[in-house]
């Protein structure tokens, strides 16, 4: 009998052995998945810490992030506000070019430090015959016409009043691209740019139009003056020999001439001298609307007290009494106001011609702007109802007889005064003396128109 | 020279009305008797060189002074004036130019061309009486006229 089924002793063993062992094998992986279940739950618990500080991270993160965002949103909003201010500030530069570009007046700039154009406007490169930004980058000496006068001396001319009053106006001689020269106006002023550093900006006006007139009317006025001069030189001979003639009759004939006839032929001589002052002032008359005035500062009772010296020592046997009060300085053209207190004072010295002693005065009134001076005297005096008339060209209001005289000397005054912008007037008493008044402006300091 | 001059103004002027005037004036200071009165340029011109009409005269016979017209038919004072000065035979001839121009260029011009007194006639005639006859004193009586 074998016992199959029986399992030996040693059998036993075995399987009890591999039991054990496999426990052990199984107590081992016990321990393992321990050891591995530990380290996993550590590991968990490290995962949660990261988890928890990650979350942390991502608070902080987030909250960074909103402020980012927040600065972002400042700073589109300023990124919008400077993109209105920049549209605006495009749409007036856009305005200023257009200005510029559709000026009917020349603009350039010239940089200061070394004379170079930096700018020109197309009205300006028109004007000169020069094509698109042709000029720019070339010396301000291509349009400068060339004068007998040193460019030097009239640069420095020009800068001398930039840099005292910031501005210069003033007719210029320039010369186009292909040479042609013409005038223009320029009105100049000077300005600091951040990238040129100082700058001239120059407006110039095509004025050769207005030059041809000019020149033109000069002529026209010449050829009048010329005529005027021939008309009455060639209409005096003929008065000299009426009047010369007429004398010599006298001279000659007077026993074989009864007082009729010396009286007629008086009549004839003096109309003729009569005549000659006419012709004579005329002239005068004409010749002042024509002429230009040279303004400067007038020392008014120096003048007064001059001419009438002179008006004295030609009247030597009249008894004349002069008051010329303390008058202020007036501005105008000097040899024109010297016609007005010469024809005033004689004025003056003739009607009062019937008085034992002339007394004249000179004098002034201050009044604003402009000064009223007067020259009054105690002659013959007129009626105020004529007073309109006085000033009317050979308007009188007295006869030849009483007192001579063409009538064109208070005209004369009138207009020179009206050149001056000034007024006249008189009043005046019969028998009693007249006063006349004229206002010229008050000294400024020696302008020149 | 020793020779009494026969010829002492020489009047150069076209107006004859002024003429008669100025002969007049010259007549009162009795310096009348030894003027010759040309009426234009050419004939002053004629008259001073001793040619055309004037052929019988002498160069040498020259006037104590020569009033001159500026205004003047054919040849004008000034080409006159100049003609005369730039002839060494005439040129010290003394040459005072009478006219009713005032113009500046005319003035001017004159001097230039070596006129020695320039007078604007006057308009008024007892003025004119007067430069005449002071003219005629001055340059008869009172100036030394060239010694050849």
């Amino acid at each position: 009998m074998s016992p199959k089924n029986i399992l030996s002793e040693d059998a036993l063993l075995n399987i009890l052995d591999d039991l054990n062992a496999s426990k052990k094998d199984i107590e081992k992986k016990n321990m393992e998945l321990e050891a591995t279940s530990k380290e996993l739950r550590a590991i968990n618990k490290k995962n949660l810490k990261l988890q928890e500080e990650l979350e942390i991270k991502i608070a902080e993160r987030t909250e960074e992030l909103n402020e980012k965002v927040q600065k972002l949103d400042k700073t589109q909003k300023s990124s919008l506000y400077m993109i209105e201010d920049l549209n605006e500030i495009q749409t007036e530069l856009r305005l200023q070019s257009e200005i510029a570009s559709n000026l009917s007046e020349g603009i350039y700039l010239i940089r200061m430090s070394d004379g170079i154009i930096v700018y020109t406007n197309p009205k300006f490169e028109e004007m000169f015959g020069y094509a698109l930004g042709e000029m720019v980058g070339k010396n301000v000496s291509i349009v400068n016409a060339p004068t007998d006068k040193d460019p030097e001396e009239t640069v420095n001319e020009i800068m001398e009043i930039l840099n005292k009053t910031g501005e210069w106006h003033g007719e210029v001689n320039n010369v186009k691209k292909d040479g042609t020269l013409f005038w223009c106006y320029a009105n100049v002023s000077l300005f600091d740019h951040p990238k040129y550093g100082q700058v001239l900006i120059s407006v110039h006006t095509d004025i050769t139009d207005r030059k041809r007139a000019d020149e033109a009317l000069k002529a026209a006025n010449k050829e009048l003056e010329a005529f005027s001069y021939s008309v009455s030189h060639d209409l005096r001979a003929p008065l000299r020999a009426i009047d010369g003639f007429s004398s010599a009759v006298l001279e000659d004939y007077s026993p074989r001439l009864d007082s009729e006839g010396q009286r007629y032929l008086n009549i004839i001589s003096d109309n003729a001298k009569k005549m000659g002052e006419l012709i004579d002032d005329l002239l005068a008359f004409s010749r002042l609307g024509r002429k230009e005035m040279t303004k400067s500062d007038i020392d008014m009772s120096k003048l007064a007290k001059t001419v009438f010296e002179e008006l004295k020592s030609t009247t030597p046997d009249r008894k004349l009494r002069l008051k010329v009060k303390d008058i202020p300085p007036a501005s105008g053209d000097k040899a024109m106001i010297n016609q007005v207190f010469s024809n005033l004072l004689s004025n003056a010295i003739k009607f009062t011609g019937l008085k034992d002693t002339a007394i004249i005065e000179v004098g002034s009134n201050g009044e604003g702007d402009q000064n009223v001076y007067y020259v009054k005297d105690n002659g013959a005096g007129f009626d105020m109802k004529y007073v309109d008339k006085l000033f009317g060209v050979f308007q009188r209001l007295h006869s030849a007889e009483e007192f001579e005289g063409t009538g064109v000397g208070l005209a004369l005054v009138k207009r020179i005064i009206n050149r001056h912008s000034g007024k006249v007037w008189a009043e005046g008493e019969v028998n009693k003396g007249a006063t006349f008044y004229f206002t010229i402006p008050q000294k400024r300091g020696g302008e020149k128109t | 020279m020793n020779n009494q001059k026969t010829l002492e103004i020489l009047l150069v002027e076209d107006n004859p009305s002024d003429v008669e005037l100025t002969l007049r004036a010259l007549r009162k200071h009795k310096l009348a008797n030894k003027v010759h009165v040309a009426k234009d340029g050419a004939e002053a011109l004629e008259y001073i060189f001793a040619n055309g009409d004037y052929s019988d005269r002498k160069i040498e016979d020259r006037p104590k002074v020569i009033f001159l017209d500026l205004k003047l038919p054919k040849v004008s004072g000034l080409e006159v004036l100049k003609k005369i000065r730039d002839d060494e035979r005439t040129k010290t001839i003394p040459v005072v130019i009478v006219t009713s121009s005032r113009e500046e260029q005319d003035i001017i011009e004159s001097y230039r061309l070596g006129v020695n007194s320039y007078i604007v006639k006057p308009v008024d005639f007892d003025n004119f009486v007067r430069a005449v006859s002071e003219l005629g004193l001055y340059w008869l009586l009172l100036n030394e006229p060239p010694t050849e």
